[in-house]
């Protein structure tokens, strides 16, 4: 009997044994988790720290990057020789209305760069402006009209800074190297409670051949500003949750006549 | 002396600026053409054989540098006018070729015409003018060449040949791979300007160096260059020297 009772008793050791080894495993499981899941969670912190640092200094960048994309070099002493000659022919009318228009402009440029959402009055207010004092300069050969339906709510949200290039581009690049004049017309629709969409549509020579034009001519990087409007609209999206989206096309694709479109959609934050 | 003149802007506001400029400014162009269409240019310019042509660059269709490249013999001094082109203005300022940029400024004016109303009777316009098309057709900037203006006339350098540029009394010696030294009546400040690319580094106030000639960096701050010129660093450029030679 002994016998059995040793067995029994080397037996319940043995288990024991295992138990205590068991327990033991656990324990040592939960501290290396728990020392995994700390390090894990403050990487995680520190890498999102990182991260919001890095967008910040995007942020900055990008602001930078689209004032700069706004204020168009070309366009600010373009305006301003078109100032001198009314000086010189001593028009004194046209030369303070010219002077006092491109002040508001440059004015708008600088408040809206800062901000990241302006109203679509605003907007619209800002792209007029810009195209009459463009208007001064091309005279006969620009004229535009900007199209806002009745349904859009000219109060709600735009981000800032995503259209004026556009419209820019499609002046200095479509109607720009066009014989005849050229028209620039942009179009404000809402598609629904939570989206509306832009369209500028210009008669120029078209992106293809502006393409080419600038391809012939000099290596330039001038055409990088799809680029930044790219980097910015992916931003918008990630920080926001604007979702915008937008699609240049070739009008000899789409109404079988010369120029380009260019459609941007945008869907509003909340309804995502 | 009377030079002859033909204008080329495609804005009619342009081409009266710079006329009414002309006029009462430098009493010796002569405007004997002016155009808004740069293929009429071409033509007026082959017809008219201006000694001085004002061209625009950016314009519909055609911009200026190809006006020029179009001319089969462009041996007329030309003054490049513009709004704004970094780009370009680099490439005019490599060639030692004048320009005004808009609004002109009057006294920029007067100085690019005396310029090159004083350039025309070296004949070197032909020259400098192939040399800006064959720039602007070459992507590496060490192997664009740039025009110096030196004692006997211009120097045509390749960029890569430039070792380093020394400043001594407001004038400069060009050191060469190759060649002999060279001196030119400009300060370093403008070789600095001309220069202006990551390749080139002004390591003291008298002297700047072509990075890729680089030997060795010696600790007590001076850099010995593959002609075995021993160069101080400044003092105060040491740091950023340094942390350049590392990222390259």
């Amino acid at each position: 009997m002994p016998k059995k009772d040793e067995i029994e008793n080397v037996f319940s050791e043995e288990i024991f044994f295992l138990l205590s080894g068991a327990a033991l495993l656990i324990a040592l499981a939960v501290v290396i988790l728990f020392y995994v899941f700390v390090t894990r969670k403050n990487k995680l912190l520190a890498e999102k720290a990182m991260s919001i640092d890095r967008y910040e200094k995007k942020m900055v960048d990008l602001e930078l990057h689209a004032l700069r994309s706004q204020m168009n070099p070309h366009f600010v002493h373009n305006s301003l020789n078109a100032i001198q000659y009314y000086i010189q022919l001593n028009d004194i009318d046209q030369s303070e209305n010219y002077l006092t228009r491109f002040s508001k402009l440059v004015r708008q440029f600088f408040e809206y760069s800062r901000k990241q959402l302006i109203s679509i009055e605003e907007e619209i207010d800002l792209i007029s402006n810009y195209l009459a004092l463009e208007k001064l300069r091309f005279e006969d050969k620009l004229s535009y009209e900007i199209i806002c339906d009745k349904t859009v709510d000219v109060e709600a949200s735009i981000p800032s800074m995503v259209l004026q290039p556009i419209v820019e581009n499609a002046v200095n690049h479509g109607v720009f190297h066009k014989k005849a004049p050229g028209k620039v017309t942009i179009t404000f629709s809402q598609l629904s409670d939570h989206s509306f969409s832009v369209v500028v549509k210009d008669d120029g020579i078209g992106i293809k051949n502006s393409k080419k034009l600038a391809k012939n001519t000099l290596k330039n990087q001038e055409s990088h500003s799809s680029q930044v409007l790219d980097e910015r609209l992916k931003l918008l999206e990630q920080i926001d949750n604007w979702y915008v989206s937008y699609t240049i096309k070739d009008r000899s694709e789409v109404d079988d006549q010369q120029g380009t479109i260019v459609t941007l959609i945008f869907k509003l934050p909340n309804t995502l | 002396m009377t030079v002859t003149a033909i204008l080329v802007d495609d804005e009619h506001k342009s081409l009266a600026i710079l006329k009414n400029k002309l006029e009462r400014l430098c009493p010796n162009v002569s405007v004997i053409g002016e155009t808004q269409d740069p293929e009429e240019a071409i033509d007026l310019i082959v017809n008219l054989k201006p000694q001085l042509v004002f061209l625009d660059i950016a314009m519909p269709g055609m911009n200026g540098f190809e006006v020029l490249e179009k001319i089969p013999q462009p041996t007329f001094e030309v003054i490049f006018v513009t709004a704004f082109d970094n780009y370009g203005i680099e490439a005019i300022k490599h060639c030692a070729i004048g320009y005004v940029v808009k609004p002109i400024d009057s006294q920029d004016l007067i100085q690019a015409v005396s310029v090159a109303t004083q350039n025309i009777s070296d004949k070197t316009a032909l020259q400098k003018n192939t040399q800006l098309i064959e720039n602007l057709g070459i992507q590496s900037f060490q192997q664009k060449k740039i025009v110096i203006p030196s004692q006997d006339g211009l120097e045509f350098v390749k960029v890569e040949d430039i070792i380093h540029c020394q400043g001594t009394d407001g004038y400069t010696k060009i050191h060469f791979q190759h060649n002999k030294p060279i001196m030119s009546s400009y300060s370093i400040g403008h070789f600095f300007k001309l220069l202006k690319h990551k390749d080139f580094y002004l390591i003291h106030k008298s002297h700047l160096i072509n990075i890729n000639y680089i030997l060795k960096y010696l600790n007590e701050g001076y850099v010995v260059l593959q002609d075995n010129h021993k160069l101080p660093v400044s003092r105060n450029k040491r740091s950023d020297f340094l942390d350049m030679i590392r990222n390259v």
